[in-house]
């Protein structure tokens, strides 16, 4: 039965764009998911992912929240293959971890599987009091340094909603016009 | 002194107040007030002012010197407990006291303003030595920064100076490699020299020898163009000869026209003769009829006359039958001659077309023309024989005038004879009236005789003439076949000489080609000679290029060597200041390292301070990393807490869990939402990957088919499964989602 839809889908529906979403853990991640999902939720550490499909202006996105801690880090790689675009949360009050963010970043840009993959990067929990600004972000990141990449960096505040629309729409154009 | 001995006083009470405390001390002093004890304060006190060597110590009694001596060792508390004095003693000691203490008053009063004045005085003195010291001071510290800024300059001023020195040992290097290159040059420059000389020497002798042969081109040239022009000159009396030859052979024509000419009217002359001959004798015929009709009278002179007549009619036949002859043999004659002449013209239209062949390469003609001339003078000589047979021709008609006179003659005797006949006549004049008209007749038939022997006579003479003629053209003729024989020979001579001729225009055309040849050797030396010569001025203007750069190298070098002697002298100044600079700032390192010396001090001072500092911020960068790890710890402690109450709190609520797994997956159709799993804050690694693990089979059993296939890597990778078995699920996740196809061979991997 599924099988069937599947392939209707296929036949009828344009076909689903895959997204990961990564970070390190305690970024957000989940609840930037069920935030796009279009639920509030209070989440526990992902071990493991979640998978939810989303649509956004007539695009359909199967969204993949891939746990962020260190043991599970490494499983992210079995993701990777068909990949669209990479949404990859920031922690922006979290400085001392920042560092190793960028490091995870920067292995995950160096994978073959995403080479053509848009990066949208989130500097999230902009809510907190002395979080560290968009550029502050952009810099620590060493955004600076990627040339090929298609990417975008937007602040976020998944608790509050905001942001997310923003780079949802840009996440949706790039995506349409990399077609 | 003075200050120290007060010093010493307030160390004294202060020693005393610090032993017995201030209440002691002060309840000391009231004692010795009540109980007289002002001695020993006294003593105290002078044993304090004992020390000053006062001009008033003489005041004081010996006893109480003693008494102060002995107690100034011994601390005064040991001579609190001495036994007090009477009180009349006590009286005048107080008087005395007062007394003293008046005297001390004044003492201290008069010290004081003389501390004071010594004090001002010595504030004064002070001052002054301060304010000496300040402005020497200062006057050293000008002098010192004035000594500092100087160092400071030649410090700025001496890396400069030995930049200089090392540019001057630079120059001195480049100096010493211009030379080198200098003298290189000049021995490159020699050696090009020597070379082009060699080259100029070999380019002349050259040049000499092409002169030579340009010379000797030019002679041969000369001599060609000499050749050339009598050559030339040979063509136009070549070409003049040939005109001299066309006119002759014009006259030719002309001759053989006239000839023709005579020919056509010797032959009408002939029929004329002929005619009249025939005519003639006719009327002879009729005569002799009528006068052997008439003859009846005088047949001796008649008979004789008609003998005369006979015989001269015999002469006439013979003369006729030469005539013919001469006629055939003339016409033969002529026949050939116009044969030869046909083949003189065919002979001369050859020459001639041969002429016209060879005119153009014939140059030299003069012999033939010579010979033409000589022909020509032949023909001048044959004219004149010619004339001398035209005279012959009078001689002939002189002869024949002769004979017409001898038939004039014979005439006049036939006159006579008729006048005899006439007188015979006039006797037989009735009979001979005819024949008298016969004899007119006669007479007239005579006439026309004579007319006829007279044209008969010219005819012969022209005969004569004709064949003298005929002679003289034979001997012409003849003359002209020697002519056409020496002409042939000439000609065979010309056309020799025309090989010669064309030989020598070959050797001319050849003499042209090496002329061309010449020339353009020629061109082609004065090319050469023009390249040599613009080689010489390259040469001479590379020479002068080089003499120029020669000068330049020179100038340079003069220049540099200028420079270099500047920089020396520079150098030298240079040096000499830094000597002055030296010895000023050997007195001034002096100076500063006693300035060092004071600040280096300062300096450890100052070191130590940093030192401080440093280990202070070391200390408060250790501290902050304590703290922040503190934090982290807390952080950890607080998750740890929160971990603990949360397993408590699931350990509470432990069948909650499956409750909300099943809610979740119930949701499946439409939009499903699939809450997180739950799962537990593990700090083992193991028990992280086992509930990763767990999760992930979790997903794979729950979800579509299309993210199951996402999720067999994670599987894989999670389970450790090889290749083949991740193909296996891969391949069965397909085919599930497939409508056809075949199973795959799940028992293959199975045990």
């Amino acid at each position: 039965m599924g099988g069937l839809l599947s392939y209707f889908k296929g036949l009828f529906g344009s076909k689903e764009m895959r997204i990961l979403i990564l970070g390190l853990d305690g970024a957000g991640k989940t609840t930037i998911l069920y935030r796009l999902v279009g639920e509030v939720v209070t989440t526990i550490p992902t071990i493991g992912f979640n998978v939810e499909q989303v649509t956004y202006k007539n695009l359909k996105f199967q969204v993949w929240d891939l746990g962020g801690q260190t043991s599970i880090r490494p499983y992210w790689r079995c993701y990777y293959s068909n990949t669209d675009a990479i949404i990859y949360v920031v922690d922006s009050a979290d400085k001392d971890r920042i560092g190793i963010s960028k490091g995870e970043l920067v292995s995950m840009l160096e994978e073959e599987e995403l080479k053509n993959a848009i990066l949208v990067v989130l500097a999230n929990k902009q809510d907190i009091e002395g979080a560290l600004s968009v550029a502050e972000v952009h810099s620590a990141l060493g955004l600076d340094a990627l040339k090929t990449r298609t990417f975008q960096i937007f602040k976020t505040s998944a608790l509050k909603g905001d942001g997310l629309n923003q780079a949802m729409e840009w996440l949706a154009n790039a995506l349409t016009n990399r077609k | 002194m003075r200050r120290s001995e007060k010093c010493q006083v307030h160390d004294w009470k202060l020693l005393v107040a610090a032993i017995f405390g201030p209440k002691m001390f002060n309840n000391l002093k009231k004692r010795v007030e009540q109980e007289g004890g002002e001695g020993l304060l006294s003593a105290v006190a002078t044993g304090a002012i004992s020390g000053f060597r006062s001009p008033h110590s003489s005041i004081r009694s010996t006893s109480r010197e003693s008494l102060v001596d002995s107690s100034d060792r011994k601390l005064s508390v040991s001579s609190v407990s001495t036994p007090i004095p009477e009180e009349s003693s006590s009286n005048e000691l107080r008087n005395r006291i007062a007394r003293l203490q008046t005297a001390l008053d004044r003492q201290q009063a008069g010290f004081d303003r003389r501390m004071k004045k010594n004090d001002e005085e010595w504030d004064e003195r002070m001052k002054a030595v301060e304010k000496n010291w300040q402005t020497k001071y200062d006057v050293l510290k000008e002098n010192l920064t004035a000594v500092l800024d100087k160092n400071a300059r030649l410090e700025e001023q001496w890396p400069a100076l030995e930049s200089r020195a090392k540019e001057g040992e630079g120059f001195k290097e480049k100096l010493m490699v211009v030379q080198d290159e200098f003298d290189n040059l000049q021995s490159l420059q020699n050696q090009e020299i020597a070379k082009v000389k060699h080259l100029l020497l070999q380019k002349e002798n050259d040049f000499t020898v092409a002169l030579e042969r340009y010379r000797a081109l030019e002679e041969s040239l000369a001599q060609s163009r000499l050749e050339n022009d009598s050559l030339s000159k040979d063509l136009l009396n070549f070409k003049t000869s040939q005109r001299s030859c066309s006119e002759l052979q014009d006259k030719c024509d002309s001759l053989r026209f006239q000839l023709s000419s005579f020919e056509a009217e010797r032959s009408s002359e002939q029929r004329k003769n002929e005619s009249t001959i025939s005519e003639l004798r006719e009327k002879i015929a009729s005569l002799e009829s009528r006068l052997a009709a008439s003859e009846l009278g005088g047949d001796d002179r008649v008979q004789a006359l008609t003998l005369e007549q006979t015989a001269l009619e015999k002469k006439l036949e013979e003369a006729r039958e030469q005539l013919s002859n001469i006629k055939t043999t003339w016409s033969s004659k002529i026949d050939s001659l116009e044969r030869q002449i046909e083949h003189l013209n065919a002979s001369k239209a050859e020459e001639s077309a041969e002429n016209d062949k060879l005119g153009e390469s014939l140059a030299e003609a003069r012999r033939s023309l010579k010979e033409f001339e000589r022909i020509s003078e032949e023909f001048k000589v044959k004219s004149l024989e010619l004339d001398a047979v035209e005279r012959e021709n009078c001689h002939l008609i002189a002869e024949l005038d002769t004979c017409k006179s001898d038939n004039e003659t014979l005439v006049e005797k036939l006159q006579k004879s008729e006048e005899a006949l006439a007188q015979k006549a006039q006797q037989i004049q009735e009979k001979e009236k005819e024949s008298s008209i016969a004899r007119n007749q006669v007479e007239s038939l005579e006439k026309q005789i004579e007319n006829l022997q007279s044209k008969n006579s010219s005819i012969l003479e022209e005969l004569v003439t004709a064949n003298t003629a005929k002679e003289s053209f034979e001997i012409q003729l003849n003359q002209a076949q020697g002519l056409v024989s020496t002409l042939e020979s000439s000609l065979k001579d010309v056309k020799e000489q025309l090989i010669t001729l064309e030989k020598a225009a070959e050797s001319a055309k050849s003499l042209a080609v090496e002329n061309n040849k010449l020339e353009a050797d020629l061109t082609s030396l004065r090319k050469t000679i023009s390249d040599y010569v613009a080689a010489n001025e390259d040469l001479s203007s590379q020479l002068s290029s080089l003499h120029s750069s020669h000068d330049e190298v020179l100038l340079r070098n003069a220049e540099i060597s200028q420079e270099l002697e500047m920089e020396r002298r520079n150098h030298k100044a240079t040096e000499d200041k830094l000597q002055k600079s030296d010895s000023q700032i050997r007195e001034l390192q002096s100076r500063l390292s006693e300035a060092e010396q004071m600040t280096d001090d300062k300096v450890e001072k100052l070191d130590a301070v940093i030192k401080i500092r440093n280990t202070m911020e070391l200390l408060e960068e250790q501290l902050g990393e304590r703290n922040k790890t503190i934090r982290l710890q807390n952080q950890r402690i607080n998750d740890m807490k929160k971990a603990l109450q949360k397993e408590l709190n699931s350990k509470a609520n432990g069948s909650s869990k499956t409750s909300m797994g099943d809610s979740s997956s119930e949701e499946t159709i439409g939009f499903r939402r699939e809450l997180p799993p739950p799962t537990l804050a593990v700090t083992s690694q193991d028990d992280v990957n086992f509930t990763y693990m767990k999760n992930v089979v979790l997903h794979i059993l729950t979800s579509k088919g299309t993210e199951a296939l996402h999720m067999t890597k994670a599987l894989a990778t999670v389970l450790k499964l090889s290749m083949d078995e991740e193909r296996l699920v891969r391949d069965t996740l397909e085919w599930r989602l497939s409508w056809f196809g075949p199973k795959p061979d799940v028992q293959k991997f199975l045990p």
